[in-house]
């Protein structure tokens, strides 16, 4: 994994450590990947295996008095974790967006949606009320939302989950970022709602000119948007592969378990497969590789030695001892 | 897709997580435990009163006047020379035995008002909640004020002034929680399978209120505790010459130049115990009730 | 919100007719007989009792005496004191100012320190400043406004003979070094509750969705607090406000009685001490009246505060 310039972020061997009342325990463990301009990577894996977490650590969201974070995440050169809260300040929002899962809990319910997007604007910009408010109201509409004019006097009580997600892109692209984090930015919404969210982030990453990482755990949705994914499983990355290669050629059995579980249309006989078992809990401490007392192919090796992240091909990186469809 | 349910292992993990829990809310925490303790003690100390006091509470002794500390009377005598000290203990007898009752007074009309309220709502609901209205219209202690004043001011009817003060909070805590537990499942199938009104409401959702219940009693002692001494320290209680914390109050201020004993002991016996009722309930509300912190 | 406003008054007028009803009823159901209590429990003979009762009106039936103590209040007469034979409204006019001076100077020290306290504690969360504020809280919680006020005399009046102990001065202004040991009093009980309250709910506000947006977008950290944070954490604060409105005014009453201020709250212990009911009646009515007022006035603030009420 060589340096590479024409890389927007690159996160290098990131660790991330919670103390709580049950000791310390990691959430993410040793991730690496990278985003180029314009590419959007999809994060997937179980809710519970670290992606939000690692989403998270980029932004530097988490309450540092209790976390730690270890590693490299280089933004346009720069390592964001040697920044100060007042640089990191300067980033998010403005160079750095993030959108979160549940839209009806991420607006403040007492301040009107309208003064949410331009107060962003403001304290980046630095321009004046009027300026804010009519790039504000030009967001609103861009992000497909009618009457822009009275909806940016309204309190988020008055709209749907949908209607707030589109607000919450709409704060989100307020200060143009290069970067956006979607964590899990349709799981809370009705499948229609999904898919137009879904497809206005399609139009508005081009119209903007942004990369995005996609966190999710539902592959459709990767199918539909990404161009990379990275499938985590128990706070590590076990496979990272271009989108098309990952549908039909799967080489961890975990990536190979997720594919199983989704319905096909038109195959009504078929049984849908789960994966037998449970994630690990954080405080649980595995030998050799961590998704071996779920595997359904582990061999004496698994249970002793943990699999590292290796190359495989082409940007194709699997961490297995016996990765499936050997090409 | 096949569900295992391993009871056991879900037993167990509910008793670990019930243990861990009492540990970080009751154990861990060093000022609960303390308060605890020191509850537990000025409780002993009430009810072993008259065999621990040095002296009769009430012997007056007008040469022995305002004496300080001494080996003799441990906090000093007050201005008819009176032990301090065997006063704060019989203090706490009245002070302790007077709480539970305004307690158990606001619990015993709070708690089946609530329910049957929650429980029936309509026109049942709606009298109970205005009678409630009617009493809360009354800034805090007024109402007891006007109690007192009619019935007469002495210990007793302070107590139960402050008991029917204190109905309302209880009755709506209950109903509240009675609204939520009515409309679970396990109300819908009692009442299929035809078991009274009367059991749900006093076995099934009666049970389900003891938490908010409990942590409510521990912070309505702590209140009674200081409004009762209010009440004596206005004269409206307590009536001399029993011994009261809140009346030995009053009295020590008319001398408070001279001698501050009988403030300090009297004082710090109400903070004390008023500190440990507050900290024992919130350890009982982390314990019980981890989720919802009310504040 | 004009209807509501409508409808809660009308409301208010309603519990206020039960209210007086209550009180009357047992000013008058209570033993012992009032013209004995007028004459101060002097021997009188039973013609002067007599002439006392048909003055009064005693001898008339509950009903009719209830028409005419309210056909009075409605006129803004509150009836005569038994003891001092003065008009009750008179009474309460001519102490008012000073229990409105000595909860306007508690509340001024309360919404001056309460809720930035309480934000500092919450900010600083498991810090020593934490620890500290909300230890002293619970001390002052846990002493009653009395013995906060005795305590407060004995250091600041007899100790370090800053402050006078006990009565009132001439004027507002001389009045202000009286009352100032009298309002800390109060407002300490009440600064530790709202303190307590500010930093519980500012806690939870802080661990909520909304707050880590107003993080996300780049907001600096005194806006996510002030402008994100602050005004969720106060609406949990203003639904228990009715308790604390009823707090304040009996603690003006016990600091009243405690520093020997001749406000509405000697007014009123002294009148049910002496079995005054004329008195102990009409304070009792005009505190309820505003009361229920102020608590309307906050109802209204509170749908200010907060866009998801609708009334």
């Amino acid at each position: 994994m060589n340096v590479n310039h024409d890389e927007l972020i690159r996160v290098k061997g990131l660790s991330v450590k919670f103390k709580t009342d049950r000791g310390e325990a990691y959430a993410v463990r040793n991730v690496n990947f990278a985003i180029k301009p314009n590419e959007t990577l999809g994060l997937v894996g179980e809710s519970g295996s670290g992606k939000s977490v690692t989403a998270q650590s980029i932004l530097k969201l988490h309450p540092s008095d209790r976390t730690k974070i270890a590693g490299e995440i280089s933004y346009k050169g720069q390592n964001l974790l040697d920044k100060n809260e007042k640089e990191m300040q300067k980033i998010r929002g403005n160079q750095i967006s993030m959108i979160f899962q549940d839209p009806m809990i991420s607006l403040n319910p007492v301040i009107r949606v309208g003064e949410q997007i331009s107060e962003t604007i403001r304290y980046h910009k630095k321009i004046s009320r009027k300026e804010a408010m009519e790039q504000s109201i030009r967001l609103i509409n861009q992000v497909g939302i009618p009457f822009a004019e009275e909806r940016y006097y309204q309190y988020p009580h008055e709209f749907s989950g949908g209607m707030l997600q589109r607000f919450m892109i709409a704060i989100a692209l307020s200060c143009n970022p290069n970067f956006l984090i979607a964590d899990e930015p349709t799981t809370a919404l009705d499948v229609t709602v999904q898919a137009q969210i879904l497809r206005l982030m399609k139009k508005l990453q081009k119209d903007f000119g942004m990369s995005i990482l996609i966190i999710t755990h539902n592959l459709g949705i990767v199918s539909e948007i990404c161009d990379h994914v990275a499938v985590m499983y128990a706070g590590e990355l076990v496979e990272i592969s271009d989108v098309i290669p990952i549908f039909s050629n799967p080489l961890h059995p975990y990536t190979y378990g997720l594919l199983e579980a989704i319905p096909v249309l038109g195959q009504k006989h078929k049984k849908l497969k789960n994966i037998e078992g449970h994630p690990p809990n954080i405080f649980d401490h595995i030998q050799g590789c961590n998704f071996s007392p779920r595997c359904p192919f582990k061999t004496d090796i698994c249970l002793t030695e943990k699999p590292i992240l290796r190359q495989v091909g082409n940007l194709r990186y699997v961490a297995c001892h016996n990765p499936l469809n050997h090409i | 897709m096949e569900c295992k349910i391993d009871l056991k292992a879900i037993e167990l993990e509910h008793k670990q997580r019930r243990k861990r829990l009492f540990k970080t809310s009751f154990l861990n925490n060093y000022l609960v435990v303390a308060a605890t303790i020191i509850l537990i003690v000025i409780i002993l100390l009430a009810i072993f009163a008259p065999l621990i006091a040095p002296h009769n509470p009430d012997q007056l002794n007008l040469s022995n006047s305002l004496k300080g500390i001494s080996r003799e009377n441990f906090f000093g005598t007050d201005r008819q020379g009176r032990d301090i000290f065997s006063r704060i203990l019989f203090g706490a007898r009245t002070t302790l035995l007077g709480a539970v009752f305004v307690v158990i007074i606001s619990n015993v009309i709070g708690i089946p008002l609530g329910l049957i309220s929650g429980y029936y709502g309509g026109k049942i609901d709606n009298l109970v909640m205005r009678m409630c209205d009617i009493i809360l219209a009354f800034p805090a202690l007024l109402l007891a004020f006007v109690i007192v004043a009619v019935f007469g001011r002495n210990f007793t009817n302070s107590v139960i002034a402050l008991g029917v003060v204190y109905v309302p909070m209880i009755a709506r805590l209950v109903r509240s929680v009675t609204l939520v537990e009515k409309e679970k499942i396990y109300v819908e199938a009692a009442r299929a399978i035809g078991i009274s009104d009367q059991s749900i409401i006093f076995k099934h959702i009666l049970v389900n209120c003891t938490s908010p219940i409990l942590i409510q009693v521990t912070i309505d002692m702590a209140y009674s505790v200081l409004d009762l001494a209010a009440m004596s320290f206005l004269g409206l209680g307590v009536q001399p010459p029993q011994a009261d914390w809140g009346y030995m109050l009053s009295e020590g201020r008319e001398y408070l130049m001279l001698s501050p004993n009988v403030t300090f002991a009297a004082g710090f016996s109400i903070m004390i115990t008023v500190i440990c009722f507050n900290l024992f309930s919130d350890g009982l509300q982390v314990f019980l009730d981890p989720q919802q912190r009310r504040v | 919100m004009t209807t509501f406003v409508i409808r809660r008054l009308v409301q208010i007028i309603l519990v206020l007719m039960v209210v007086s009803v209550i009180i009357f009823s047992m000013a008058h159901l209570a033993p012992g007989d009032p013209a004995l209590i007028m004459m101060g429990g002097k021997q009188s003979s039973p013609e002067v009792l007599e002439n006392v009762r048909n003055k009064y009106h005693l001898n008339d039936p509950l009903i009719k005496q209830y028409t005419y103590w309210m056909t009075g209040v409605l006129r803004g007469d509150l009836g005569e004191s038994y003891k001092m034979k003065q008009s009750v409204t008179d009474m309460i006019i001519g102490r008012l100012p000073l229990t409105i001076q000595l909860a306007a100077m508690s509340m001024f020290f309360t919404l001056l320190l309460a809720v930035p306290l309480g934000i500092l504690a919450a900010v600083k969360k498991s810090t020593i400043v934490d620890h500290v504020a909300t230890s002293l809280a619970l001390v002052c919680l846990s002493s009653p406004v009395f013995l906060t006020g005795i305590m407060l005399i004995l250091v600041f009046s007899y100790k370090l003979q800053w402050l006078p102990a006990f009565g009132i001065g001439n004027s507002v202004a001389e009045n202000f070094k009286f009352m100032l040991l009298p309002s800390i009093a109060l407002s300490l009980n009440m600064i530790a509750l709202n303190m307590k309250m500010t930093r519980g709910s500012m806690i939870e506000i802080m661990d909520t969705q909304y707050i880590k947006t107003a993080r996300s977008k780049g907001m600096p950290q005194n806006t996510v607090i002030l402008k994100h944070g602050l005004k969720n954490a106060i609406i949990p604060i203003l639904t228990v406000s009715s308790l604390q409105i009823g707090f304040l005014m009996v603690g003006t009453v016990l600091v009243e009685v405690t520093f020997g201020i001749g406000g509405l709250g000697s007014l009123i212990i002294n009148a049910v001490k002496s079995s005054d009911y004329p008195v102990v009646q009409g304070t009792v009515l005009f505190m309820v009246t505003v009361f229920l007022l102020i608590n309307l006035i906050v109802d209204i603030l509170y749908a200010v505060i907060d866009p998801r009420i609708k009334y």
